[in-house]
């Protein structure tokens, strides 16, 4: 078992345009990156949005401020907002084929986690699971799978109104939990 | 907190990603020019960032960084061109008097940031626009590696439709498809290597409006909506 990379350290080289380092960044960050993005993008672009995650990755590199949060964080969502227009843009994300109930890991075994991460997964699969099942499934198949108010509404039977309200609800209540 | 309730769950649901396209757009363009709606997006971000980073892995086809690495030096002095022409289409839109004088401010300002790389021959522009002050599109035609790109510059197709770009040279016969572009971002490095060098250089580009998804049976549907001519920028 080889160390785990340091990203941050990493990130600095490649906002000095240091190719070995982005080499290094994209084998450490690819298949996190790739995941978020092909649950969003099941069967569509994912490979060409990843693509374009990491290029803008490199040109941007230099804006990423550790302060405001973990490398992996700040790549990952550049890559999910991506991938979040690009299925908005295209057809309505079918809710059909996926999995009843979303279960979440109970703890986060990787390498790359530190401590810290650790600990803010652990903070924030409590707040979630103090929230209602089925508000918490909807945030967790809006987040992970990129569903819309509208998907959500048909897979949970309700007024796409109301759902706004329930996500909103939920997200407050998360807020305050996180906070607490 | 001094950001009203309804633009915290704004940020909230941008992040969660349950925005309509609309909605995400105007977030997104909001975020700019207000910093608390900014701070609100990026708090939430951090927020949620650890159910991403909780994700099982799934690795990436192996090809995956070669294309991307192919990408690099290109990509790499481009400043943001969309940016770049969107800030100065204001200005020209009150001086230029005709497509020529437009095409070519269009054209010397990609020839500015295209020169920083002698090294890459052939390169061209076209500006794909309606009228003199209508530029939609700008495409980037590297003649030697047989490529293109498509920057969106001032274009958005209506609910439900796409936008597709042509090639038409007498050669050819029919408008030849080059596919679906994108009126919200850069597009990828598409082949032109079907396309003899010469067709490539003299041809008329054209984007139509298509069902979404792109025109169903390869013939565009209707008249081009923006059309341009290469010009060269390149050495």
């Amino acid at each position: 078992m080889t160390a785990a990379p340091d990203l941050a350290d990493l990130m600095r080289r490649v906002a000095a345009q240091d190719r070995a380092a982005f080499a290094e960044l994209y084998r450490a960050t690819s298949a996190k990156l790739f995941a978020v993005v092909s649950r969003i993008l099941p069967g569509g672009d994912a490979s060409e949005v990843v693509q374009e995650a990491y290029v803008k990755i490199w040109q941007r590199a230099s804006d990423f401020d550790a302060a405001k949060g973990s490398p992996l964080a700040w790549m990952t969502t550049i890559a999910r907002n991506r991938a979040l227009d690009e299925a908005r843009r295209t057809k309505p994300v079918s809710l059909e084929d996926m999995p009843e109930g979303f279960e979440l890991a109970g703890e986060f075994i990787d390498p790359l986690a530190t401590r810290d991460r650790k600990q803010a997964y652990a903070a924030l699969l409590r707040c979630l699971n103090a929230l209602e099942p089925e508000r918490r499934e909807m945030i967790m198949l809006a987040y992970y799978r990129g569903a819309s108010r509208e998907a959500l509404a048909t897979r949970f039977n309700a007024p796409v109104g109301t759902v706004k309200t329930w996500l909103r609800r939920s997200l407050a209540q998360l807020k305050d939990c996180l906070s607490s | 907190m001094s950001l009203p309730d309804d633009d915290e769950g704004l940020a909230a649901e941008y992040v969660l990603g349950t925005l309509n396209a609309n909605e995400r757009a105007a977030v997104a363009a909001r975020r700019l020019r207000e910093p608390e709606l900014d701070a609100a997006i990026s708090a939430w971000e951090a927020r949620l960032a650890p159910l991403s980073e909780a994700a099982p892995p799934v690795w990436p086809p192996p090809e995956l960084y070669a294309r991307i690495e192919a990408r690099l030096g290109a990509a790499n002095p481009v400043v943001d061109l969309t940016s770049v022409l969107s800030a100065r289409l204001a200005r020209w839109r009150a001086t230029a008097a005709g497509a020529g004088v437009l095409a070519a401010a269009l054209a010397a300002a990609l020839g500015v940031v295209v020169a920083a790389r002698p090294s890459v021959p052939h390169q061209f522009v076209a500006v794909l626009q309606k009228g003199p002050d209508e530029p939609a599109f700008a495409m980037t035609v590297d003649v030697d590696k047989q490529e293109f790109t498509v920057r969106p510059v001032a274009a958005k197709p209506p609910e439900g439709k796409s936008y597709e770009l042509w090639i038409i040279a007498p050669k050819l016969g029919a408008p030849r498809s080059l596919g679906v572009i994108d009126a919200n971002a850069v597009s990828p490095e598409r082949r032109l290597s079907a396309y003899d060098p010469s067709v490539v250089r003299e041809a008329t580009y054209a984007v139509t409006l298509e069902p979404q998804g792109g025109s169903p049976n390869g013939a565009p549907s209707g008249a081009p909506v923006f059309v341009g001519k290469l010009i060269p920028v390149g050495p």
